[in-house]
C-alpha cells in the first residue's frame, strides 16, 4: 500500500492561475459572511467588532490558502471596512478622514501581517510536510527495489510514487551494459528515443562523464550546493542545446550504471524538478539496486560454475578409480605371471609373446588413461598448479629420467647452469614436457635425435624440445596444441591419443606462460615453452 | 632379513589385493591382508607386519588415519599405493610417516623393489654411529665428512645437512616439507626457493653427471629420494 498519511495530495501540486481565482473566491466569500453576520446587529462600535472579526477572518484565508490570498484578503476587508464606515456613518469630514485613515492604516498593517505570517507558517508546513511526504515514499521505494524483480516491471508500478517525488512521472531508466553500452529498461521508450536522438547522445555524455545534464534554470547555487553529483547545463554536454529535463549519472558503489532521465510534467516547470536533490536520490536509488541486481547475477553465475566444476571432478574422480583399479590388478597379475614364468617352470615362448604383447598394449592403454585424465583434470580446474620456486635443469633431468634407456639414449640435453630458478608446479611442468619429449620421439622417428635446451632472457627464460623429424606444416602450427589433432603423422600410426599438446598448451596457460612451434633447419620441429621470469634479471655487468 | 618377512596389504579392491597377495606369497612373504582402515589396524595389531602396504581410499577409516594410527605404536614401513589425483593426500601420508609410495597401476617389477628396499632398511637408531655408503660415495655423519671414490668433497653445512638427511632415509621419499623441517627445524615459504639451491649445489658436488643425477633423485611434486647404490669401493 502506498503511503499516504493524513495529508492531503492537493496541497502539493503546483496551483494553476485558475484555482487560485477560486481560492480568493473563498476569501472574499469568509469577507462577505463576516460581514453579513454582524451588520444587521448594528450598534455602537459596530465597526471595531467588525474589524477585529475580519481580522480573524485573514487569519484563517492565510492559514488554509496561503499568504498570497492571506494579503488579498486583508486588503478586501480593509475595503469592506471603508465601505461599512461609510454606510453606516456617511461621507466622513476633513477631520473624521484623517481618523479614518489612521485607523484603516492601522487595520491594514495588523492584517496584512496576519495574512502573511500564518501563511508563512502554512507554506513552511506544508513544505516539511512534502519532504517528510517524499522521505516516506522513497523508504517505500527502496523497499520496492527487489533485486529479483525485473528492473522494467518494476518501474511501471512505481510510476505513482515517482510522480509524487518528482512531481512528474515521465522518467526514463538508462542502463548500461557490459560493453558502457545504453539502453532503456522499458521497450517502450525506445519510440521516445528513435523521435529525439539529442536524449541518447547527452544520455552518453552524461554516462560517460558521470555528470549530470540539467536545464540552465536548475544551475542555481542552491541546488547545486544540495547534490553530490558534478552537474553542468546541456549545451556543455551537447553545444548549442538547452532543454527541460534533468539527466542524472546512476553511480553506485563500484561504478555508474547507467543514467536516469526525469522530464517535467506535460503542463510545464516543475519546482520539485529544480530541486534536483530528488532526482539525485532517485538515481542512487536505482544505481545500488542495478548494483545489487548485477552482483546477484554474477553470485548465481559463480554458484552455477561451482556447482559444474565440482560435477566434473566427482565424474574425474570416480572414472579414474573405475579405469585405474581395474587395470592395476591386471598389469600386477601379469607381470606376476611373466616373473613366475622365469623360474623352475618356463612359459611356453608363444605364451610368453603373447603376454608380452598384452602387457605392452596394457601399458599404452595406461598412457592413454594418464593423457585423458590429465586433460579432465585440467578442464576441470581440479588440477591446480602448486608454484614453487624449482630449477629448470632439475625438471628436465627427472624428466628424461623417467623415458626407458633406449629413448633416454637419443634425448642430448644442454647444461642449465646459467638458469635462474623458476616459479611454476614441478609436476605439471614435467608433464608438459614429457608430452613434448614424447611427441618428439615419435615424430623423430626410430633413428631420429631429440634435443632438450633452454635460453634465458632478461625477461624470460625459453626450454625448447627440438626434433630432426619432418617438422610441423605453416598451415597447422596453429592448429597443433587442439584436442586430437595430429600433425603430418595421421598418415602413420603414430601412437599417443591426440591429446598430449593439447594438455601441454592447458598446463603452460595455467602458469601465464606461452608455447609454440617453429622450424629447425634443414628440418624438424621445436617445441618452444616461454616461462617469465618472476623479476626482471637486473643486467650485470659482462 | 627380507625373506619370509611379514607383510600387511591394505586396499578396497578384492583384485588388487589378490594380485598382490600372489605376487608377495610367492616372492616368499608372510602376506596378511585388509580391505578396510579398521580391518587394517586389528590385522596390524595382530600381526605386527614388518612391512604395510595402504591405499588411500579405504571405506570407514581412510588410509591417511590409519598412517597416522599406525605410527603412534609402529616403525615398520609404510608404502602407500595411490592414483594420480590423489597428489595431495599422498604427501600428506609421507608427511604423516608413510616412508614411500607407488602409484597405480604399477607392475610387479616395480612393486618388488620398493618392497625389498623399504624392508633393507636399517632402524634409524643403529644409523647414527654409521658412515653410509652407496656408489662411490661416503657420508660420515659423525665426522661430518663425504667422499666420493676416497676424495674428501666441499660441501657447505647446509648442503651437509640436505645430503645427510636424504641418506638417512635411503631409498625412501622425503617430502619437500619434511627436508626444510629437517634442515632448518622449520617450515617457510620462501625456503623453498633456497632448498631448490641446495639441492642443485650437492648434486653439482657429488653427482658425476649433474643432468643425469644418479643419487638424488626428484619425484615430482613430492621431495627427493635417495638412491642407495652397491659400494663401489
Amino acid at each position: 500500500m502506498l503511503y499516504t498519511g493524513s495529508m492531503q495530495k492537493n496541497d502539493f501540486r503546483h496551483r494553476s492561475p485558475r484555482s487560485f481565482a477560486l481560492l480568493v473566491a473563498g476569501g472574499t466569500l469568509g469577507v462577505v459572511l463576516v460581514s453579513m453576520l454582524l451588520l444587521p446587529h448594528g450598534e455602537a462600535a459596530i465597526a471595531e467588532r467588525l474589524a477585529l472579526a475580519l481580522v480573524v477572518v485573514v487569519g484563517v484565508a492565510a492559514r488554509v490558502w496561503g499568504s498570497r490570498v492571506g494579503v488579498f484578503t486583508a486588503v478586501l476587508a480593509a475595503g469592506t471596512l471603508v465601505a461599512v464606515d461609510i454606510g453606516l456613518y456617511g461621507m466622513p469630514s476633513a477631520a473624521e478622514e484623517v481618523d479614518l485613515i489612521v485607523d484603516l492604516g492601522i487595520f491594514l498593517a495588523v492584517a496584512l501581517v496576519q495574512g502573511i505570517q500564518t501563511g508563512e507558517m502554512r507554506d513552511v508546513e506544508a513544505k516539511a510536510l512534502k519532504h517528510e511526504h517524499a522521505a516516506a515514499l522513497l523508504t517505500q521505494l527502496s523497499a520496492q527495489l527487489v533485486p529479483d524483480s525485473p528492473m522494467a516491471g518494476m518501474l511501471n508500478g512505481l510510476e505513482a510514487n515517482l510522480s509524487e517525488i518528482l512531481g512528474t512521472s515521465r522518467v526514463t531508466v538508462l542502463v548500461a551494459d557490459d560493453h558502457g553500452n545504453l539502453r532503456p529498461v522499458r521497450p517502450a521508450a525506445a519510440l521516445e528515443l528513435d523521435k529525439d536522438p539529442e536524449i541518447m547522445q547527452i544520455a552518453q555524455w552524461a554516462f560517460a562523464h558521470s555528470t549530470g545534464a540539467v536545464p540552465r534554470s536548475s544551475m542555481l547555487p542552491s541546488a547545486r550546493s544540495r547534490i553530490e553529483t558534478n552537474v553542468v547545463d546541456h549545451s556543455a554536454a551537447l553545444p548549442g542545446v538547452h532543454r527541460e529535463d534533468v539527466f542524472m549519472p546512476m553511480i553506485s558503489l563500484s561504478r555508474t550504471e547507467g543514467v536516469l532521465r526525469v522530464s517535467p510534467p506535460e503542463s510545464g516547470s516543475s519546482p520539485e524538478l529544480r530541486s534536483l536533490a530528488n532526482v539525485e536520490l532517485i538515481a542512487h536509488l536505482f544505481a545500488t539496486f542495478r548494483e545489487r541486481q548485477r552482483l546477484r547475477d554474477r553470485l548465481f553465475e559463480a554458484q552455477a560454475l561451482e556447482e559444474g566444476d565440482r560435477v566434473k571432478s566427482a565424474i574425474v574422480s570416480s572414472v579414474s578409480h573405475e579405469l585405474k583399479t581395474p587395470l592395476a590388478s591386471a598389469t600386477t597379475t601379469l607381470s606376476s605371471l611373466l616373473e613366475a614364468g622365469e623360474g623352475a617352470n618356463p612359459l611356453d615362448s608363444g605364451v610368453r609373446e603373447d603376454l608380452e604383447a598384452v602387457s605392452e598394449d596394457l601399458e599404452s592403454l595406461k598412457g592413454s588413461i594418464d593423457r585423458l585424465l590429465e586433460l579432465s583434470r585440467l578442464e576441470a580446474l581440479q588440477w591446480k598448479p602448486v608454484m614453487e620456486w624449482n630449477d629448470l635443469s632439475d625438471l628436465c633431468a627427472t624428466v628424461r629420467a623417467a623415458f626407458p634407456e633406449r629413448d633416454r639414449a637419443r634425448i642430448s640435453m644442454s647444461t642449465f647452469d646459467h638458469v635462474p630458478l623458476l616459479c611454476f608446479d614441478f609436476g605439471q611442468m614435467a608433464r608438459a614436457l614429457h608430452h613434448l619429449l614424447e611427441n618428439a620421439l615419435a615424430y623423430a622417428g626410430p633413428q631420429g635425435r631429440v634435443a632438450l635446451g633452454a635460453a634465458v632472457s632478461d625477461v624470460s627464460v625459453r626450454v625448447w624440445v627440438e626434433d630432426d623429424g619432418p617438422g610441423v606444416p605453416a598451415d597447422e602450427k596453429s592448429i597443433v596444441f587442439e584436442k586430437f589433432r595430429r600433425g603430418l603423422g595421421s598418415e602413420v600410426n603414430m601412437g599417443g591419443s591426440g591429446l598430449g599438446l593439447a594438455i601441454v598448451a592447458d598446463i603452460v596457460s595455467t602458469h601465464g606462460a606461452r608455447v609454440w612451434v617453429e622450424d629447425v633447419d634443414p628440418h624438424g620441429a621445436r617445441f618452444v615453452i616461454e616461462l617469465p621470469l618472476a623479476e626482471p634479471r637486473k643486467k650485470g655487468p659482462a | 632379513m627380507t625373506q619370509g618377512a611379514r607383510i600387511l596389504v591394505v586396499d578396497d579392491e578384492p583384485r588388487i589385493l589378490r594380485a598382490v597377495k600372489t605376487l608377495l606369497t610367492r616372492k616368499g612373504y608372510g602376506v596378511t591382508i585388509a580391505s578396510s582402515g579398521e580391518d587394517a589396524l586389528q590385522r596390524a595389531a595382530e600381526t605386527g607386519p614388518q612391512l604395510v602396504i595402504l591405499d588411500l581410499r579405504l571405506p570407514g577409516i581412510g588410509g591417511l588415519e590409519v598412517c597416522r594410527r599406525l605410527r603412534e605404536w609402529t616403525n615398520a614401513p609404510i608404502l602407500i599405493l595411490s592414483v594420480r589425483n590423489e597428489d595431495i593426500d599422498k604427501i600428506s601420508a609421507l608427511d604423516l610417516g608413510a616412508d614411500d609410495y607407488l602409484t597405480k597401476p604399477f607392475s610387479s617389477g616395480e612393486l618388488l623393489a620398493r618392497v625389498r628396499a623399504l624392508l633393507r632398511r636399517v632402524p634409524d637408531t643403529e644409523i647414527a654411529s654409521q658412515v653410509i655408503r652407496s656408489g662411490d660415495l661416503a657420508i660420515d655423519l659423525v665426522e661430518r665428512r663425504v667422499m666420493r671414490s676416497g676424495r674428501a668433497l666441499k660441501l657447505t653445512r647446509t648442503q651437509f645437512a640436505v645430503l645427510s638427511v636424504l641418506a638417512q632415509k635411503a631409498d625412501r621419499v622425503v617430502t619437500t616439507r619434511a627436508l626444510q623441517k629437517e634442515v632448518w627445524g622449520a617450515t617457510a615459504d620462501d625456503q623453498i626457493h633456497s632448498l631448490r639451491v641446495h639441492v642443485s649445489n650437492v648434486r653439482a658436488t657429488i653427482e658425476a653427471d649433474p643432468t643425469a643425477p644418479a643419487y638424488i633423485i626428484t619425484e615430482p611434486g613430492v621431495g627427493y629420494r635417495f638412491v642407495s647404490l652397491p659400494p663401489t669401493d
